[in-house]
């Protein structure tokens, strides 16, 4: 019996003799690799795997795999919690010995950067002709959001200057 | 889709491997790749997405079934010594014998070992090469010319022993 035509292909006799379970292991490791990247293969394969060619396994598959999942996705969660509590300790442990302070006051000139500027809007002389001109979408809301934002970074880095000094001056 | 395509996953599992425990230990681990990849699913195409994962699930079980058989004692050592692929067991035997034999022998090999060994031995071309003109992931086309030089390098044994005996007597 040819498992494989010419063509490299599975033969309709090489794909019956995988359903009937009478090919041998390496005849079985080639078709597995052959069905593992050729598509009308797999199609032809597939199709014939319907109603009474179906076997069932002998324990429900969905619980195993569902309770496998579960532990996955908490062992994910435990995880990032585990990073998050060691990162909030560091972060008071720095904060607490003052060196807090000190990292911050040495990237406040990189951290200010990241603080979005307040969009100025065009001047009056070099706006377009009114007949042709089309209001721009929202752009004081834009504007506002971006100062709001600056504000609150500003309170934030006064909040942290001003508790880093103070931890400095009761050390 | 547990329940929808477990009797699918398992039957594809079962009919590669032949053995039930094996087929229901990579009908879950099926799934459980199937789940981290769910995103990479074509819509339509579930049940050939899943025989996929099945499929290269129980080839990768096989493949190391076949390399653990087929490893003879000596090679391990070869390859821990950091010997080149060129002086291997089966280097050794292919070298041994004319080219005008190995062309009929490989000429000879059934699919789908005679048109990577043909590519890649006779007409020198390289494993990539060979794999885009074949239409194969190139690692597919290496593991079978891997194996391919095994069935050849067993041919040519046999031959030996065989003319061996009949000189001997």
């Amino acid at each position: 019996m040819e498992l494989f035509r010419d063509d490299g292909c599975l033969t309709d006799e090489g794909l019956q003799a995988l359903l009937d379970g009478t090919l041998d292991e390496l005849g079985r490791l080639e078709a597995a690799e052959h069905l593992s990247f050729c598509d009308r293969c797999l199609d032809r394969y597939t199709a014939l795997l319907t109603g009474s060619a179906l076997e069932q396994p002998a324990r429900d598959l969905s619980r195993p795999v569902g309770r496998t999942i579960l532990i996955r996705l908490m062992q994910n969660v435990y995880g990032r919690m585990v990073v998050a509590g060691v990162a909030a300790v560091l972060a008071l442990t720095l904060w607490r010995g003052g060196s807090l302070g000190l990292i911050l006051a040495r990237n406040a000139s990189s951290l200010e950067a990241y603080v979005p500027e307040q969009i100025d809007p065009p001047a009056a002389s070099k706006l377009p002709p009114k007949s042709n001109y089309t209001e721009p979408p929202r752009p004081e809301e834009k504007t506002s959001v971006a100062r709001r934002a600056h504000e609150a970074v500003s309170s934030l880095w006064d909040a942290l200057t001003g508790a880093a000094d103070e931890a400095n001056t009761t050390n | 889709m547990v329940k929808t395509y477990q009797g699918l996953v398992y039957t594809v599992c079962f009919q590669l491997v032949q053995d039930a425990d094996t087929a229901q230990d990579l009908a879950q681990d099926t799934f459980l790749a199937a789940w981290r990849a769910i995103d990479r699913c074509p819509a339509g195409y579930e049940k050939q997405w899943l025989a996929r994962i099945a499929a290269n699930k129980a080839k990768d079980h096989l493949r190391s079934g076949w390399v653990r058989k087929m490893s003879t004692p000596g090679d391990e050592v070869m390859a821990l010594a950091g010997a080149p692929p060129d002086q291997g067991p089966e280097a050794k035997a292919l070298a041994g014998v004319g080219m005008d034999e190995l062309e009929r022998k490989i000429l000879n090999l059934r699919e789908p070992y005679k048109t990577p060994c043909r590519l890649c031995l006779l007409e020198g071309y390289t494993p990539a090469e060979a794999a885009r003109i074949c239409r194969r992931p190139e690692a597919t086309l290496s593991a079978q010319l891997w194996r391919a030089k095994k069935i050849l390098r067993q041919e040519i044994e046999q031959e030996r022993r065989t003319e061996d005996g009949t000189i001997s007597r």
